[in-house]
């Protein structure tokens, strides 16, 4: 089997597969625009991920190497969001954010399957709570200032009726 | 990053993530919980704004919860439930009933409103929002914070101002109400002492 070299923003190298290296879009797109040479033994920098969050890539992409493509799914339609395998959220129990940063660096990878699941695991914070459990979850600040206070109802015409 | 440098986390408002980013978390959420989620935080309904299937969904939500609201109006039974728990033997005492609130969708009605308010009761804990002093801006920015009930003249213009505004201070009313109500009810039936055999 044919491995590739990965170059994380900090300069540290990860040797994968390539099969495991082609979960992520970018890189299948960038191996086969600049054709397959095997015996070349170049880097591939990935200047956006860490060395932290690609050692996650690898070992989420490792264990789901055999699965099947996603299917496409309707844009209109709710999805679920309690279908996270117990391997899968085992693997996400980590700080909020580590959580987002996997978010980004899926989605710069292009590996729709990390990407799914990270974000449901987000929605999952969401769903179901208060407004101010909510905040509490994500530790926002109460950024409310009193001159806004009045422009509310103009503001709330964009989702009445048309 | 937070794990090295933990007030990084207080400072920051909020989660950095683009804006592609939250439109597709938030689709992943029914219309009820994206309802609260945009009274989080202004970003959120931004983002709302921007998508045509999360608007659709939202003003979905907003519609749910005012025909659920107009049904409290014309049943206020619906707004609670009672239950007692059932007593442990035979010949004694009723237990205490218990009323709680169904249905709680918090007692606004527009996103923007309801993203002021819920920061509001953040603050103040709630206790504020008895009927004395309920926010008469929703009507206009002039009886904002008006710690009295608007008199007759005042009604008037807030109905030409804004006839929305005015079933928003109703359905309100009728919020806090029904909670003074639903105390009421708790505080006045404690449990009798079982009579000693």
């Amino acid at each position: 089997m044919p491995n590739i070299k990965l170059q994380s923003s900090d300069g540290e190298t990860f040797e994968v597969d390539v099969e495991i290296a082609k979960c992520s879009v970018t890189i299948k797109t960038m191996l086969e625009d600049l054709g397959m040479d095997d015996e070349e033994e170049e880097v591939v920098p990935l200047p956006n991920v860490n060395s932290a969050i690609l050692r996650k890539v690898i070992q989420w992409a490792t264990y789901h190497k055999d699965d099947p493509p996603p299917p496409e799914d309707d844009e209109n339609k709710e999805k679920r969001t309690d279908d996270i395998s117990s391997w899968d959220a085992d693997f996400l129990k980590v700080d909020q954010g580590t959580l987002f940063e996997l978010i980004l660096a899926a989605n710069y990878l292009d590996i729709k399957g990390l990407l799914d699941v990270t974000c449901k695991t987000v929605a999952n914070m969401i769903k179901g709570k208060a407004p101010e459990e909510i905040r509490k979850t994500f530790n926002i600040k109460n950024d409310f200032t009193a001159s806004k206070k009045s422009r509310f109802v103009e503001e709330n015409e964009w989702c009445e009726e048309k | 990053m937070f794990q090295l440098l933990p007030f990084l986390q207080s400072t920051c408002l909020f989660p950095e993530l683009p804006v592609e980013m939250w439109c597709f978390i938030l689709r992943y959420l029914d219309p009820r919980s994206l309802l609260a989620g945009v009274r989080v935080h202004k970003s959120w309904l931004g983002v709302c704004r921007g998508d045509p299937i999360l608007k659709k969904r939202l003003r979905l939500a907003l519609e749910e919860e005012k025909t659920v609201r107009r049904n409290m109006i014309l049943d206020p039974r619906l707004s609670m439930k009672i239950s007692r728990e059932l007593p442990a033997e035979n010949y004694r005492p009723n237990v205490q009933k218990m009323v709680v609130k169904v249905n709680d969708f918090g007692p606004f009605t527009s996103v923007k409103e309801g993203l002021r308010l819920s920061r509001k009761v953040d603050e103040r804990k709630r206790s504020t929002l008895s009927p004395n002093n309920l926010p008469f801006g929703l009507a206009g920015d002039s009886f904002y914070n008006n710690s009295r009930l608007p008199n007759l003249a005042e009604l008037r213009f807030i109905f030409r101002r804004n006839f929305k505004s005015l079933v928003t201070l109703i359905l309100q009313y009728i919020d806090t109400i029904t909670s003074d109500m639903i105390h009421n009810l708790n505080r006045r039936e404690t449990p009798r002492k079982p009579a000693d055999p």
